[in-house]
This record gives structure tokens, C-alpha cells and sequence, in this order.
């Protein structure tokens, strides 16, 4: 099996199971499920870098729309507070 | 349905039913056979005038590269110069063992079904496509029902089904290549190396020479005299000549080139952001294998060990298989006495790490391993250390 192969499976594996457990834990917020999947995703990018650099370079589109999207829960959380 | 095909493939000097080109004035003549060309005189190669003319080959209907080149056998039926056939044929006949002493010919026949092999990887990146959108396309749905019941958790599911869809799309969109393309690209010019080595017929072993600074490019060196002991140090590192002849000392004239892996190394090591010259004897045998296993996967495997005079390498051809076959036959002196591009990464690795000469005492490749013997120049591993 090829490395990005690979790294998709092992991605999705990583997340199927870590949003289940998620689920089973009765957590309700989005904004969780999405931080553990962003922490996942970097996590498993990092450890398949270490093979190939080129592999992080190319999927920097795709991390900056991941950190984009926790920039926005964020943003939006500490509005929350702030009302 | 079989059907019986006449594929036309040819090259630059021969064309068609017996005429050959002049390699020299470009001038076509009649018929084959002929030693000398009428326009400018000059003498027509053997390798030329050798050449075989069409060939029957019998297709498998799963290969669309053979119906491709069908397709094109009629829709062009009248044409007849060399390069009707074009690149539709080339392509398909790339792993072929007609044409074993014809390094620049392109093959053809039998060993056609070899493409098709890895042809399906189109077809598997469609798919991922479609798997791709329909995980978004799930997830999204997920989502809007988890809003509209008010089950809350649900929804990070789908985000998780909508980020793997979104991966795999992305990932998709990203350009790759067929191994028939890397093979395409590389057999011309092997090729030229191929009659370089048969022109001048060196018969001495090959020396990679050791790499000084981190930039420095693997080179190997083919001395014309055969030298039973080589020195340790052959000191060529401020040469960049081809040819190189020593007046004062005949074992250092000889043909001096950049390793056919050369190039792959230089990716291999930006790719695991390393250099072989930092690394010592223990670690570059895991660096090598990782680098073309996971890195640049040139190689299913790959084992080295070293002995007691010398490295040896045992690598199993990954994707690149039909590449290396292709190479092992039809430029079978630059496969075994200079290495192929998958062992002679292995080998520029090596002496980047070992940071000695290493003769290069034999490279086979049979049923998709590569063995690769090298030996130290000038004495043994200990005398290295």
C-alpha cells in the first residue's frame, strides 16, 4: 500500500474512532470534535513527513483550511464569552 | 476477439519495410544491409542496419494502451514513414525483449500486457474522486440531519466523513504519473549511455567514487584498462570531462560519468531531509531503505549488508518493475556494469556514507530483484575504519 494510501486510512481510522468515542462521552459541541480531528490530522501529517517532505508541502493548502476553520471557532467562542 | 496487429515502431536511422535513415546526413536509402550511405559516405552502424522491421504481435484485450495504438494502425493505415506509428506505439510496446541489442529502440510485442499492469491506477484515482464527493456529500447530509432531529453529537460524524471526503478529493487533484511515463522519459537516454559503453567496449568494473563535500554529485568511474587493484583514492573529484586520459598513469583514463541515480539521491535525500555523508555505517542501510521504500517508493524492499570486503544490496522492484526489466534488456551493459537508476541509488547512498570508492563487482536483475555486489577499493572494511 502506498504511503498517502496509507495516511488516508490511517487518518480516517483515527477519526471514526476518536468521533465515536466523542459521541459515546455525550460530547454535543462541534467545535470539540473538530479541534481533536485538526490535533489527529497534524499528528498523523507529521508522522508521514518524516518519510516524505514533499507529502507536508503539498497538503499545506488543506492545513491552512483546517486552521482557518479552528480560527473560527475560536473567534466565535470568545465572542461568546465576551457577551 | 484476438486480433492480430502489425505495429509499426521505429526509430531515428531505420524505417519500414528494410529503408534506413543516415544517422549522419539524414539521408534515406533503399534497403538495409548497405554499409556505406550514398549522400555523404559515411558508414551506417551495424546496430542500425541490424535492426528488425515489423513485428506480429498478439494483444490482450485489457490492455487500452495496445488498443490505442490498434486504433491508430487504422486510422493512419496508407502512412508509411518511421514515424507514423508515433508515440501511441511506443508507449505501448515500452517492456519489451525484441530489441535487446538495440539500447535506443523502443520495444515491443510480447511483453505488452506488462503496461497494463499499472494502467488500472487511473481508474483507481476515479473512483477516490467519487468516494472523495461522496463523503462530503454524506457528510453534509449527516450534518443537516443531526440539525434537523437535534441529535448534536451526530454532527461530528459527518464533519468527520466530510474531512476524509475532502482529503481524498484534494489528494486526487494532484498530479501523478505513470511508471510507463518515468520509463518513457528515462530509456532514451540510457540508451546514449548504452552505445557510449558498447562503442568504445570497455570490459573493467565500474568505480563509484567517493563524495567529499555534501553537494557533490555521485560520479562513476569506467577505467578503459582493465586495473586488477585499483588505488583506494582514484582523486578525480576536480575532473568534468567525460573522457578522461591520465598520460602519466593509464588506470586513470577512462569514461567518466554522473551515477544514473544521482538524481534520484538528491531527491531521496530532500525528501527525508537528510545527508547520506552525515550518516555513519550503521544508520544509511535504514536511511536507504526508508528512503526508497516510504520516500520515493522506487522499491518494495530493500536489504543491504555489509561484508567483509564490500556492501552487497538485495532490493525487490516495487512500482518501477517494468522500468527495471525494460532497462535490464535493452541496455543490459549499462544495467549491469554501471547499475540501473533503482540499484545505483543504493549504491551513490553508500558511497556517500561510506565515503570510500566502491567497486562495483556485479548488478543483476532477475524476476524483480536487483542484487548488487560492491567491493571496497583498495582493502577491506577494516582497513576503512
Amino acid at each position: 500500500m502506498r504511503l498517502v494510501e496509507r495516511y488516508v486510512l490511517s487518518y480516517a481510522l483515527a477519526i471514526v474512532v476518536s468521533g465515536l468515542l466523542l459521541m459515546v462521552m455525550g460530547i454535543r459541541e462541534i467545535e470539540i470534535y473538530y479541534a481533536v480531528y485538526l490535533i489527529e490530522f497534524l499528528m498523523s501529517l507529521e508522522l508521514v513527513a518524516s518519510f516524505r517532505r514533499s507529502f507536508g508541502r503539498d497538503l499545506r493548502p488543506i492545513i491552512m483550511v483546517f486552521l482557518f476553520g479552528f480560527a473560527y471557532t475560536v473567534a466565535q467562542r470568545i465572542l461568546q464569552i465576551l457577551s | 476477439m484476438r486480433e492480430k496487429e502489425v505495429l509499426q515502431v521505429q526509430q531515428t536511422g531505420p524505417t519500414r519495410l528494410g529503408a534506413v535513415v543516415c544517422p549522419s546526413c539524414g539521408a534515406r536509402r533503399l534497403h538495409a544491409g548497405m554499409l556505406h550511405c550514398d549522400q555523404c559516405g559515411k558508414r551506417i552502424p551495424d546496430s542500425i542496419n541490424k535492426l528488425e522491421h515489423p513485428e506480429v504481435v498478439e494483444p490482450r484485450e485489457e490492455s487500452h494502451l495496445i488498443r490505442k495504438a490498434a486504433r491508430l494502425a487504422e486510422t493512419v493505415p496508407s502512412r508509411r514513414s518511421s514515424d507514423v506509428a508515433g508515440p501511441s506505439a511506443r508507449v505501448a510496446g515500452l517492456s519489451d525483449n525484441t530489441a535487446k541489442s538495440q539500447p535506443g529502440t523502443i520495444a515491443r510485442g510480447q511483453d505488452m500486457h506488462h503496461a497494463s499492469v499499472d494502467v488500472p491506477s487511473s481508474m483507481l484515482g476515479g473512483r477516490q474522486r467519487v468516494l472523495g464527493v461522496s463523503l462530503v456529500a454524506f457528510g453534509i447530509l449527516i450534518a443537516v440531519v443531526s440539525v434537523v432531529v437535534g441529535a448534536a453529537s451526530l454532527s461530528g460524524l459527518g464533519l468527520a466523513s466530510f474531512l476524509i471526503g475532502l482529503l481524498l478529493v484534494y489528494l486526487h487533484s494532484r498530479p501523478s504519473f505513470a511508471p510507463e511515463l518515468v520509463e518513457a522519459s528515462l530509456l532514451s537516454s540510457l540508451g546514449n549511455v548504452e552505445r557510449i559503453l558498447r562503442e568504445l567496449g570497455p570490459t573493467t568494473k565500474a568505480i563509484y567514487l567517493k563524495t567529499i563535500d555534501r553537494l557533490d554529485v555521485p560520479m562513476v568511474f569506467l577505467p578503459l584498462e582493465e586495473n586488477p587493484a585499483p588505488p583506494s583514492g582514484l582523486n578525480l573529484s576536480g575532473e568534468d570531462r567525460l573522457l578522461v586520459i591520465d598520460s602519466g598513469d593509464s588506470h586513470r583514463t577512462g569514461l567518466l560519468l554522473e551515477a544514473p541515480g544521482a538524481s534520484l539521491l538528491a531527491l531521496m535525500e530532500k525528501e527525508l531531509d537528510l545527508s547520506f555523508i552525515d550518516l555513519g555505517n550503521d544508520d544509511f542501510l535504514n536511511a536507504i531503505r526508508s528512503g526508497m521504500v516510504e520516500s520515493l517508493e522506487v522499491a518494495a524492499d530493500v536489504k543491504g549488508a555489509f561484508t567483509q570486503d564490500g556492501v552487497s544490496f538485495r532490493i525487490r522492484d516495487g512500482p518501477l518493475r517494468n522500468m527495471a526489466r525494460s532497462i535490464a534488456r535493452l541496455v543490459p551493459n549499462v544495467a549491469s556494469r554501471l547499475g540501473c537508476p533503482i540499484c545505483s541509488v543504493a549504491i551513490c547512498a553508500a558511497v556517500k556514507a561510506i565515503k570510500r570508492d566502491l567497486i562495483l563487482e556485479g548488478a543483476t536483475h532477475q524476476a524483480g530483484v536487483h542484487s548488487v555486489t560492491l567491493r571496497f577499493s583498495g582493502g577491506s572494511t577494516d582497513e576503512a575504519s
